[in-house]
C-alpha cells in the first residue's frame, strides 16, 4: 500500500473518531440522581417513582455566600410507570436532562409498595449496569416520598446524608444494614428471609422534619410482613453476628435502681444446626467482649465479685435482646430472618429437602434454637472508680 | 514467510491460555451456573481431568509425532488425498466458525456492560481491524503481544479477587457435593469444548523451536487454566451465593462491588483492559489458524491475500449466527460440547489410529 493511501486513511479515521464516542453525554445534559423512592401510585397497577435530582449550581460555595445562596440543593422529580423502569423512562416527560443513575447512594421502598413484594422492584437496579450492587436498600415507614422531603443536619443533599447514617450505623447497631449485593443474595438463598433497614421521618421543633434511621423490617419471602424494634433488631444483629459496636445499659450491682452501660468492643456468633433426638435443632454461640462504659452509681465496680456480676448481666441483656426476636421471628412473624434454614442446609442436605417445602410454615415456628451467651469485660477505661466513691 | 517464523513454548502456552480463558472468564459462569451453584469451583476438577490429562496429551502425541507438518499435512499424509482434503476442509471450517464465535462474544459483553448504545458491528468491525493487522504479521507477532500483556494481565486479577475478599462468606461454598459429581461433570463441558480447541497448536508444531516438549506446554496452559478458574469460581460463589443462578457476567460484577475507603475503585475499566486484549489474542490465533490452514488446504505459498477475505466471512458470520445473547448461551451449553468434541477428539483419535494402520 502506497504512503499517500496510509495517510489518507488515518486522517479519514481520525476525523470520524476524533468528534468522542457514541454515548457522549455532557454533563449539562445530565440529571444527576442521589436517591431514589418507590411507592404505590393511586392507580392500583403502577408504581410511583421519586428521584432525588442533584443541582449542581447550588452545590458549591459556602450557605449564604454568593453560589450557594438559600436555594434547595436537590430537587424531586415524581413519575409514575407499570413497572420500574417504565417510570425510569417517564422522568425524561418531565426533566429535560438525561436521568444518570452511577451516582445513586440509597434506594427507599414504601411501606405498602414493600407489603405486595420488592423482587419487582429491585430487577431493575439490578439489570442496568449502572447503579452498583452496593447501593443501601430500605424501607420506608409510610411512604417513600416523605424521606425525601426531610432534610439532614449537615448534608446538602439528603440522601448523602442517609447513606452517611446507615454506614456508620455499626455505632449503634440498632438497624440492619442491607445493600441491594445482601437482599438480592438473601432472597435467592433457601432458607434466609431478608431484613431491610428501616427509615423514618420524624417531626421535629419549627415544623421541620428530620430522618431517623433505626429498627428494622422484616419479609417474607419478598413481602414485608412487620417491624423490629430497635431493641429486637440487635437481637437478631446477635444472633446473625452483625452487631459492631453499642451500649448495653445494666443495672448497678448495688442494688439500688442505678444503671451501668457497658461499650461492645466485639461480637461474634455462630449458629450450629445439630442433630437431636432424631430432629435437627440449633444452637447459638454468641461471643461478646466488651468494656466499661461509665456508671452512675458511687460503688467501686472494679472489684472480683461486682465484675463477675457485670459480666452475667451484660450475659443476661443479650440473652433477652436475642430471645425475644426469635420469639417475635417465630411466633409472630414466622418468617427465617436468622437463615437458621440456610445453615440446616449446609450441614445436612438431604434433611433438608424435605424441611425446605414448609420451612416457614412449620419447620422454621417449632424449630429448637438454643442460646449460649459468653460475654466478657475487659478493661475499665482510663479510670478505676468514680470519684467520690464509696 | 511461514517457514522462518519460530515460537517459544512459553508463547504457546500463554496463546493458549488466552485462547481458553479470554471469553471464557465472561461466560462459562454464565453456562456453569445452569447445572451448579455452590459446586462451581469443583468444575475445575473434571475440568482438568479430561481435558489435561487426555485431550492436551492426545493433541501432544499427535503433534510430536508429526512434527515437521501442520495439521492439515497430516490429515492428508494419513488419509490419503481425497479424505484428508475433506477431513482438512472441515478443521478449517470449524476455526472459521470459532473465530466468529469469540467474536461474536467480546462485541456481546462489550455491547452488554458499557456501550449499550453502539451497535455491535461497528464494535466488531473496529475489532477485527485491529486483530486483522496483526495477523498479517504473522503468528510471531501474536505470540510476541501475548508475552507482554499475560504477566500484567494475571497480576490485574490476582489484585482483584484479594480486593473483593472482603465481601467473601465461605459457608456460601457449602453444602459440599449435595448432588454428587454428576452435574460438576456436566458444567465442565463447555470449558473443555473451548479447551479442546489445542488442536489448533498442531498449525503450529513446524515452528516451534522445541517440538518434543509440546505436550508439556500444552498440559502447562490447562493447570494454568484450571487454577484461575478455581480461584475466581470460588470467591465468586463465596461473595453472590445462590444469586449468582441470576448474573449474567459474574466476575464483571465482582469487580464492580470493589469499594476502598468507601469509595468505588471503578476497576472495572481494568477488567475490561485485561478481557480486551486476552480477547484480542484469543481472536487473533484463531483467525490465523484458520487462514494458514485454509492456505495450506488450498496450496498457496503466501496466506497474506487469504486475510482480508476471510475476516470479512468472519464479521458478517459473527454478527449473522446468532440472533440475541440468550441463544448463544444456550448453544454454549447444550451443542456446543458435542460438535467440539467430535471434530477435535474424534479426528485426532482417527489420525491416531490411521497412523497405527498405516505404519507411519
Amino acid at each position: 500500500m502506497s504512503k499517500i493511501g496510509l495517510w489518507v486513511i488515518t486522517f479519514v479515521l481520525l476525523a470520524t473518531t476524533i468528534a468522542g464516542c457514541w454515548s457522549v453525554h455532557e454533563l449539562d445534559t445530565l440529571a444527576i440522581i442521589m436517591g431514589t423512592g418507590l411507592d404505590k401510585a393511586e392507580d392500583p397497577d403502577k408504581i410511583r417513582l421519586v428521584a432525588q435530582v442533584a443541582v449542581p449550581a447550588e452545590l458549591g460555595g459556602v450557605p449564604g455566600e454568593g453560589g450557594g445562596g438559600g436555594a434547595k440543593a436537590t430537587t424531586l422529580a415524581i413519575t409514575t410507570g407499570y413497572t420500574v423502569r417504565d417510570a425510569a423512562q417517564n422522568l425524561s416527560r418531565y426533566f429535560s436532562r438525561i436521568a444518570y443513575w452511577p451516582d445513586m447512594q440509597i434506594l427507599v421502598i414504601g411501606e405498602e409498595a414493600a407489603r405486595e413484594g420488592i423482587s419487582p422492584l429491585l430487577d431493575f437496579w439490578n439489570r442496568q449496569e449502572q447503579p452498583f450492587r452496593s447501593l443501601w436498600v430500605m424501607v420506608a415507614k409510610g411512604e417513600a416520598k416523605d424521606i425525601f422531603a426531610a432534610e439532614d443536619y449537615l448534608e446538602k443533599i439528603s440522601a448523602v446524608g442517609i447513606a452517611k447514617l446507615i454506614n456508620e450505623s455499626g455505632q449503634a447497631s440498632l438497624t440492619r444494614k442491607s445493600r441491594l449485593l445482601d437482599v438480592t443474595r438473601d432472597l435467592a438463598s433457601p432458607g434466609v428471609s431478608p431484613v431491610l433497614t428501616r427509615i423514618e421521618a420524624v417531626d421535629q421543633a419549627e415544623g421541620k422534619k428530620r430522618i431517623r434511621v433505626a429498627g428494622s423490617a422484616v419479609f417474607r419471602g419478598d413481602r414485608l410482613t412487620g417491624w423490629l424494634d430497635e431493641s429486637a433488631t440487635r437481637g437478631l444483629l446477635w444472633i446473625t453476628g452483625e452487631v459492631q459496636s453499642g451500649a448495653i445499659v445494666v443495672q448497678c450491682p448495688d442494688g439500688e435502681k442505678r444503671d451501668v452501660s457497658l461499650k461492645i468492643r466485639r461480637a461474634k456468633s455462630q449458629i450450629i444446626p445439630e442433630e437431636k433426638d432424631g430432629r435437627i435443632a440449633i444452637r447459638v454461640e454468641i461471643d461478646v467482649e466488651g468494656d466499661l462504659g461509665d456508671q452512675t452509681c458511687p460503688i467501686n465496680l472494679t472489684t472480683p465479685e461486682h465484675w463477675r456480676s457485670l459480666e452475667r448481666r451484660q450475659a443476661a441483656i443479650i440473652e433477652n435482646e436475642s430471645a425475644a426476636a426469635l420469639r417475635l421471628a417465630q411466633e409472630e412473624f414466622q418468617t427465617d430472618i436468622f437463615g437458621f434454614g440456610a445453615t440446616i442446609r449446609r450441614k445436612f442436605p438431604r434433611e433438608w429437602e424435605e424441611m425446605e417445602q414448609s420451612w416457614d410454615e412449620e419447620g422454621f415456628p417449632r424449630l429448637e434454637v438454643t442460646i449460649n451467651v459468653t460475654s466478657k469485660l475487659r478493661r475499665p477505661g482510663l479510670i478505676l472508680q468514680p470519684n467520690r466513691s464509696r | 514467510m511461514m517457514e522462518n517464523e519460530q515460537i517459544t513454548l512459553p508463547q504457546l502456552t500463554f496463546l493458549w491460555v488466552w485462547g481458553i480463558v479470554a471469553t471464557g472468564i465472561l461466560y462459562f459462569p454464565t453456562t456453569i451456573s445452569r447445572h451448579v451453584v455452590e459446586d462451581a469451583w469443583t468444575v475445575a476438577v473434571p475440568f482438568f481431568l479430561a481435558f489435561g490429562a487426555m485431550i492436551a496429551w492426545l493433541h501432544g502425541v499427535l503433534g510430536t509425532k508429526f512434527s515437521r507438518m501442520t495439521l492439515i499435512g497430516i490429515c492428508e499424509t494419513i488419509c490419503g488425498k481425497i479424505i484428508g482434503k475433506f477431513l482438512g476442509l472441515i478443521l478449517v471450517l470449524w476455526f472459521l466458525f470459532v473465530t466468529a464465535l469469540t467474536l461474536r462474544l467480546v462485541g456481546e459483553f462489550v455491547v452488554l456492560t458499557i456501550m449499550p448504545e453502539t451497535p455491535l458491528i461497528a464494535i466488531v468491525l473496529l475489532f477485527m481491524v485491529l486483530v486483522a493487522y496483526s495477523v498479517r504479521h504473522g503468528i510471531e507477532v501474536i505470540a510476541r503481544t501475548g508475552e507482554i500483556l499475560s504477566p500484567v494481565s494475571y497480576v490485574a486479577i490476582a489484585v482483584v479477587v484479594v480486593l473483593v475478599a472482603k465481601e467473601a462468606r465461605f459457608e456460601n461454598l457449602l453444602p459440599f457435593m449435595a448432588q454428587g459429581w454428576g452435574p460438576p461433570i456436566r458444567a465442565a463441558l463447555t470449558p473443555v469444548s473451548f479447551a479442546a480447541t489445542t488442536l489448533g497448536a498442531l498449525m503450529f508444531t513446524p515452528s516451534l523451536n522445541r517440538p518434543r516438549l509440546l505436550k508439556l506446554s500444552l498440559v502447562l496452559s490447562v493447570v494454568v487454566v484450571s487454577t484461575a478458574g478455581l480461584m475466581i469460581e470460588s470467591m465468586s460463589t463465596m461473595v453472590f451465593g445462590a444469586a449468582r443462578r441470576e448474573i449474567m457476567f459474574l466476575h464483571f460484577d465482582l469487580i464492580r462491588l470493589i469499594k476502598l475507603l468507601n469509595i468505588h475503585l471503578g476497576l472495572q475499566s481494568i477488567f475490561m483492559t485485561v478481557i480486551i486484549c486476552g480477547s484480542f489474542l484469543q481472536v487473533s490465533l484463531f483467525y490465523h489458524l484458520t487462514v494458514v490452514g485454509l492456505r495450506q488446504w488450498l496450496g498457496l505459498m503466501y496466506y497474506r491475500p487469504l486475510v482480508t477475505p476471510l475476516g470479512v466471512v468472519i464479521i458478517a458470520l459473527s454478527v449473522l449466527l446468532f440472533e440475541n445473547i440468550l441463544e448463544i448461551v444456550d448453544f454454549m451449553d447444550k451443542f456446543l460440547p458435542a460438535a467440539s468434541l467430535t471434530l477435535q477428539v474424534g479426528i485426532p483419535c482417527l489420525l491416531l489410529l490411521g497412523a497405527r494402520v498405516r505404519r507411519l
